[in-house]
This record gives structure tokens, sequence and C-alpha cells, in this order.
């Protein structure tokens, strides 16, 4: 028996985009299309101690993007990725495809699990005055790489080796003062305001530095958020965003902020360090897949580090070693990854990973302690 | 508007141009040199279809790019290679921003980015945020004649009058007859040598002689060089000033 779960609101706006590109194909130029196939071949282990708790798994992916070619009024973009997840990996995939709404089949014995994920799809019509895009779009509101609170759009994937961030639904206004500042607006497309969220950012250049102020509101929570963010150079480069949120009912009020800086040596070491500071951290304990998904914030305890070390020992490979620290419950995620560019257009990655608890929560990790593997992908 | 020299992304570091002479040889100062190398160069707006050939030991990678640039402060390089297909840099004066077109995010360069190499290239982003204003933090003598590839060149000494250069002296072999600065080579304060450039092929378009085909090598990375090919060059075309913003980069 195959199962099928669609988003009501993805199905909509696909058709909706999906006549926009046709329609935008017609013009002279068509679709530049180009894309990727990845294969990971893994597995996950439940602890050291028990080294018979070895499951493999793996997973294929198909990831296809398309642009208009004419780009004079307006731009079509989308991204789709089709995945098979096996072994291990197909009972996790289905679970979350679950939580999140993605497209998926599975069959019966969960050897295997299909998902399909609409990263990308909008239109974006340029005028004088703006540029107005509708449709599903990765919205990156703030500077972090990891921790990012003024970003209330999109989420980097934990379960993504680069931490890779999610498309939203919706419609966005970007209208520019000068070559470097203008007026953001975003609004996600919500049947009413109680599950609106919506922003606006006043962005620009000084001192070459980027700054930003942010006003956003989010109706899910009945809360008006306040932020703002920097990023420059001085000897090493510098970052940092600061929120203030004000519930409304009841009314109360707290602080989430991070700062951020990176450097390198010799243009062969890579170092970046990021601190997030939450104002409202979630009651310790284990939390249920429901309350994750309805949480305030991706990472829910009040102090966490992540640093990242990378080093490019030739052009063509190099070994990163990343740790995400939950310092309030003692959690962390180690990552390390070997990435090699075997020919062109072609890379091998070899990664391991570490889950000492639930890195979001705090809480004891109910999945495998380890996951290693071996990844190829091929663009074309 | 004002002809400026050619500093286009990638080329910043070696097209390069204006300075203030002090001593003579053959009968040309320094000065002269220089000014005569950028009438040959200068341009209003320039256009090309660019490719960056890394080589590291016997492997090469490819790149491939469409670029504009205006004068000197202003650029936008778009990649169409597959791995790397999409994705914009765009220069402002001493501003530099990429767009990753995966993940719809424009990150500004700085600090430690700075020092990478462009798309794993010899060419850092440094280099390329450099513009005429490195002529102005530069005292230029000429110091000989020599040949490169069999032509004969004056050679010039660049030496940094200001603090804040990446590159403390430059020796530059400016072909005698058309002028085209051949061979550079660019040195630390220490007098370690960082990088080489030479100019493999030089066209003539109209009445002037521009570099088409370039090498760089980062003398810090073993049995790595960088070749830069620009196809279909085309100067001083109409070129719309307002593409040179933050909003067309996410275009």
């Amino acid at each position: 028996m195959i199962s099928w779960r669609v988003r009501t609101g993805a199905a909509v706006l696909l058709l909706v985009a999906g006549a926009a590109a046709a329609a935008v194909a017609q013009e002279p130029g068509g679709l530049d299309l180009s894309g990727s196939l990845l294969a990971d071949v893994s597995a996950l282990q439940t602890s050291f101690e028990s080294p018979t708790g070895i499951t493999p798994g793996g997973f294929s992916q198909f990831t296809i993007n398309m642009v208009n070619r004419n780009k004079q009024f307006a731009k079509v973009e989308g991204t789709g990725i089709v995945t098979v997840w096996t072994g291990a990996y197909a009972p996790l995939a289905a679970s979350e495809a679950l939580s999140t709404g993605l497209f998926m089949a599975a069959v019966p014995d969960n050897s295997a699990t299909i998902t399909v994920e609409l990263r990308k799809l909008y239109l974006e019509v340029f005028t004088p005055v703006a540029d107005i895009s509708l449709g599903r779009q990765i919205v990156n509101f703030g500077v972090g790489t990891l921790f990012s609170p003024i970003d209330a759009f999109t989420v980097p994937l934990l379960s993504d080796l680069n931490y890779v961030r999610t498309g939203s639904d919706v419609v966005r206004l970007d209208a520019q003062f000068s070559d470097v500042s203008g007026l953001e607006a975003v609004s996600t497309i919500a049947g009413g305001v109680s599950t609106l969220t919506s922003a606006l950012k006043l962005y620009g250049n000084a001192f070459d530095f980027d700054a930003a102020g942010v006003g956003m509101y989010q109706g899910s929570r009945n809360e008006v958020l306040a932020g703002a963010y920097f990023k420059g150079d001085v000897e090493l480069g510098v970052y940092g965003e600061a929120v203030e949120h004000f519930l409304c009912s009841p009314w109360s009020t707290y602080f989430e902020g991070m700062l951020g800086a990176d450097y390198s040596i010799e243009k062969t070491y890579f170092f970046t360090l990021e601190y997030y500071y939450n104002g409202n951290p979630a009651v310790p304990g284990s939390l249920g897949a429901l309350d994750l998904a309805n949480a305030p914030a991706l990472f829910l305890n009040q102090h966490y580090l992540y640093l990242m070390v990378r080093w490019q020992f030739t052009d063509l490979a190099g070994l990163s070693a990343s740790v995400i620290w939950d310092v309030s419950a003692s959690v962390i995620l180690p990552t390390l990854q070997f990435t090699y560019n075997v020919v062109q257009n072609a890379n091998l990655v070899v990664y391991g990973r570490y889950f000492s608890g639930d890195i979001r929560s705090g809480a004891a990790w109910p999945g495998p302690d380890f996951q290693y593997g071996v990844e190829v992908q091929v663009s074309f | 508007m004002k002809t400026r020299t050619p500093r286009a992304i990638f080329t910043a570091a070696l097209l390069c141009t204006a300075g203030a002479g002090t001593c003579c040889a053959a009968g040309l100062s320094g000065d002269e040199i220089l000014k005569r190398m950028d009438a040959n160069t200068s341009y209003r707006t320039i256009e090309y279809d660019g490719t960056l050939a890394i080589y590291s030991g016997d492997t090469v990678r490819t790149k491939e790019m469409k670029a504009t640039a205006m004068g000197t402060s202003k650029a936008l390089a778009e990649f169409t290679n597959p791995e790397d297909k999409g994705t914009k840099f765009l220069k402002i004066d001493k501003n530099l921003w990429i767009y990753f077109p995966s993940e719809q995010d424009t990150v500004k360069i700085s600090g430690h980015m700075l020092k990478e190499g462009m798309m794993g290239s010899d060419v850092s982003y440094q280099d390329a945020l450099e513009s005429d204003d490195l002529f102005k933090k530069y005292a230029v003598t000429v110091s000989g004649e020599d040949t490169v590839d069999g032509r004969p060149c004056y050679v010039l000494t660049l030496d940094a009058t200001v603090k804040d250069v990446q590159y403390e002296t430059r020796k530059m072999w400016v072909d005698e007859e058309r002028f085209v600065a051949l061979k550079q080579e660019m040195h630390a304060k220490s007098g370690k040598l960082l990088k080489v450039s030479r100019v493999l092929e030089v066209q003539q378009i109209g009445d002037r002689f521009f570099p088409v085909r370039e090498e760089i090598s980062d003398q810090l990375k073993q049995g790595s060089r960088t070749q830069f090919l620009m196809a279909d060059v085309r100067l001083d075309v109409p070129v719309s000033e307002s593409m040179f913003s933050l909003r067309n980069l996410g275009r």
C-alpha cells in the first residue's frame, strides 16, 4: 500500500507557478535547466559498545533546477528534489515527511521511502519601483551561518551535512533606494492572521558594513519582533543579530541574539565561530515531535556555540570539522567531513557524525548515536 | 563618462596601469610607460565571456562566466558552468557580495573569505577588490629592459608608498611595442614572491592591444596556477548602471 501526503498550499502554488513558468517558457530563450545526482551509502550505529547495532542505510537524490533565460521583465525559478531513502533512513524519512508535509510514498515494509520536495518555485516580476515575487522561495533574512534568530521564515535542516535551508510560501517585495540599500517586505501566504508571518527590513551599507533593521509579526504566537543585524570586517569578519520579542497575550518580552566571527590562516585554515543566546528557553526535558514542530525557535535552550574549522590542503581536497554545542544541556553534534573533487563537476564526501542528545532541546536522543557514510555528487 | 583603467573582476591585479614614475630608460619615464599602457587598455565598459582553468598539478578544473564591468569600481560576473551555475559576484567600490542561487542567499565577502581564492582559483577576492587606487599607493621606477617570450620589455619596479597594500613591491615587464604588461611578480614585505602573472595571448581590438589570456600562480600553493581567458570581448558597449546593485544580484 502506498500512502500519499499532499500539502494543499504547495499544490496550489505548484499550479500557479507552473502556469507562470509555461507562459514565460514561450518567450525567446526558454528555460535553463541544471541539476545534480547524489548517492549516499551510510550506516547508523546505536553505540560503540554494541557494534552489532549497525544498520545500513542510504539515499539517492535527484535535484532539478530551472530558470527562464529571458529575465528582462520576470523570472520563474524552481528547484525540485526527489529522494529515494533506503534501509535505516526509510522510516526516518517517512516520519519527517509526515511532520513537514512533504510528498511521500512508502512501501509497506518501510524498506524504502520516496520523498518529493518542492524547495523553490516562484514567479518574480521586475517593476521600476520594486521586484515582487510570489511562491515558494528561500528567504534569508539574517546573516548567521547556523544561528539566525532574525530569520522567521526558514531554518537550516540539521539532518543535512551543510545545513541547507528550506523554502517558504511567501509574497515578497524588494524596493531599493540605492545600489546597496532598500526596503524588503515579506509575508507568508496564510489563511488568516493567526497563521500569518510578516516582516519589513530596511537595509543598507555604511563604512563597509552591511546593516539592517527588522520589524516582524508572527500570528501563530501573537507576537511582534524588533531586531537588527550587521556584518563587516575588523581584521576578522564579524557579524551579529539581535531580536527583542514582544508577546501580546499574555504580555511578556524576551531577547534572542547571536554573534559570529570568521578568520583564516595562510589561506589554508578557515575558522567560523557563532554564539547564540535564547532568552526564552524551553522547559528542560523531552519534547514530542509536535512540540518541536511548533517550537518558537530551532534551538530551544539558552546558550549554544557553533564552531567550524576547515583545512583546505589542496585546491581539490579539504577536511572540515564542526560542532554544535548546547552549552546548557551539554549536548553536542560534531561532524567530520572530507571532500574531494574527483573529476570536473563530481565531488566525493566522506563523513561522520555523533549525536549525544537532541541538539534542539537537549533531551535524550531517540535515534542512533553515530552516522557515517560516503556520498558522491555529480552536477550537470 | 571619463575613460577609466580596466579593473574587471579577476583581472584586477593583472592589468596594471597608472602610477607616478620617477626614472627614465630608453627615452620613456615610468610615468610615460604607464600612461601608454593606460591608453591602450582603458574603457568605459566591458563585457566578455570568461573561462577560468584552475590547475592543481596535472589536474585541471574549468569554470565559465559572463562578466560585465563599468570603469574600475563596478563589476558583475555570473558563473555558467554546471557546478556553479547562477552564482554571481557583485563588486561596488571596495565591497564584494556573492549570490548563491541554491540558497537564494546574498553574502557579503569580508574577513577571512577575502583571502580565499575565488572559486578555488589563484586569484583571491582581495585581488578582485583592487582598483586603480592601487597605483596611488606605489612609486614606479624603470629598472631596465628585458625580453619576455622574445618581445623586448621595459622592466618597472613598483614600491608601496602606503601601508594598506597586499603586495609591498611589484615588478612588471611591459611590452615596448604594444604597451601590455606581459609579466608581473608580486612580493611580500619580506621580499618573498607571492604571485606571478603572465600574459599568454594579446588580441588587437580596434587600435588597442588587449590581454585576453593570462596565467596567475600563487607561489604559496605548490603546483597551482590559474589561466584566465577572455572571449568575445566587447569594449565601451552600452551598459545600464542599475545592473550593478544588490537588487539585480538576486535576479
